[in-house]
């Protein structure tokens, strides 16, 4: 990706986050969203997260791989198994660095 | 506003940035951990601060490095963010009623600097609808303690990134850090739904040129909920029919999964509070 286009991707992201967050504020004060439609827009960022994440983990230079080789992945396991038990977003971050420098410097 | 340094404004902005206070730390580890992500991905220094100034939108900042490394076409990086930045457009339906009375470059303003965080607290403040004094100037405080608090860490985070080796792997922190915000946005089952098969058909699809497989995974994750949710109606139909009031997903959304960080978790999350907030704006 050339310069030029990284930073067309940055001010159309910018664009976006106006866009977005002032969407009805630009004269939609009657509007009423329906109950369907606001779920609906609640999937769509978390399905969004996981179809960029899941595929970006399982991609290694080698192909798909749930292979042990696949240390971002078994640390990012590693991380989400300290969140589900503790929550925290730091110790999950944390956790998945120490898991995936483990792997890296000893598997 | 011209009476904005009245006595009255300076204390509620004053108030804003006090309630907003709590949830500094949490948005500062945050503002690091992308800088970070940032700076160690394929975008270079001032593309990164670029950035981090103009998009002000952490998730979507996370989510589209990943497309960058992979080369993706820019309309793959810009529909993804639109998709992780779709909550916003429930928050900016419940800031509607409170600044319509507001020309429109100023709502525009307002709109872009709202966040996850800033709504929930101006939502549990339950302010009248229209013009109160004060209210715009409470915005602007907590917009103003979470605009500087994000910005500071995330270009602390880009300057301190190059002190790390490259082959310590820190690009990885930036999907560690979507990790909590994934899991705490499925507090419902029909949720639960959306993101699996949204997984499911990313993978699938993952050989289509240009990754078309995003767009395919969003539009079936959203296929998948709302079936998950007419089921649930349909199995809650039996008891009581109140009519509008969806008690459907409710079955399962009475506890949503503590936030990662109690108030201050920034994302995703806040959308489920979110539409009980907008209920009640009404």
């Amino acid at each position: 990706m050339s310069a030029t286009q990284v930073w067309l991707a940055i001010a159309g992201m910018a664009l976006i986050t106006s866009i977005t967050r002032a969407l009805f504020l630009m004269g939609g004060e009657r509007m009423i969203l329906p109950e369907r439609v606001q779920r609906a827009l609640r999937y769509a960022p978390a399905a969004a997260l996981v179809a960029v994440v899941v595929p970006d983990l399982l991609t290694t230079p080698n192909g798909l791989s749930i292979a042990f080789s696949n240390h971002a992945l078994y640390a990012s396991l590693c991380g989400l198994a300290w969140f589900l038990w503790r929550r925290g977003m730091l110790g999950t971050i944390v956790v998945g660095m120490i898991a995936f420098t483990a792997l890296r410097l000893f598997a | 506003m011209f009476d904005r340094l009245s006595d009255l404004n300076r204390r509620a902005f004053l108030d804003g940035v006090k309630t907003l206070s709590p949830a500094v730390p949490a948005t500062f580890s945050w503002g690091l951990v992308t800088g970070i992500a940032m700076a160690k991905s394929v975008l270079t220094v001032p593309q990164a601060l670029g950035m981090s100034l103009a998009v002000y939108a952490g998730s979507s900042q996370l989510a589209v490095l990943p497309l960058f490394a992979a080369k993706l076409p820019l309309w793959t990086i810009l529909l993804t963010a639109a998709m992780v930045n779709l909550r916003f457009v429930i928050f900016s339906a419940g800031l509607a009623p409170h600044f319509a009375y507001l020309p429109l470059h100023r709502r525009l303003v307002l709109g872009y600097f709202n966040g996850d965080i800033i709504y929930l607290m101006f939502q549990k403040r339950n302010f009248p609808t229209g013009y109160q004094p004060g209210k715009e100037a409470f915005f602007w405080g907590m917009a103003a303690a979470s605009w500087s608090s994000w910005q500071v860490s995330s270009i602390v985070g880009i300057l301190l990134a190059s002190l790390f080796p490259d082959n310590w792997g820190l690009e990885l922190a930036g999907t560690l850090a979507l990790i909590p915000l994934i899991v705490s946005a499925i507090a419902t089952r029909s949720t639960l739904a959306a993101v699996g098969v949204a997984s499911v058909i990313a993978l699938l699809t993952l050989d289509l040129p240009y990754r078309l497989s995003l767009p395919l995974a969003v539009a079936a994750a959203l296929l998948a909920g709302t079936f998950a949710d007419i089921m649930a109606e349909k199995m809650g139909a039996g008891r009581k029919t109140t009519g509008a009031k969806s008690p459907a997903p409710r079955l399962t959304e009475t506890e949503p999964l503590n936030p990662p960080f109690d108030i201050k978790q920034p994302d995703l999350d806040k959308a489920a509070t979110s539409t009980k907030n907008t209920g009640s704006a009404r």
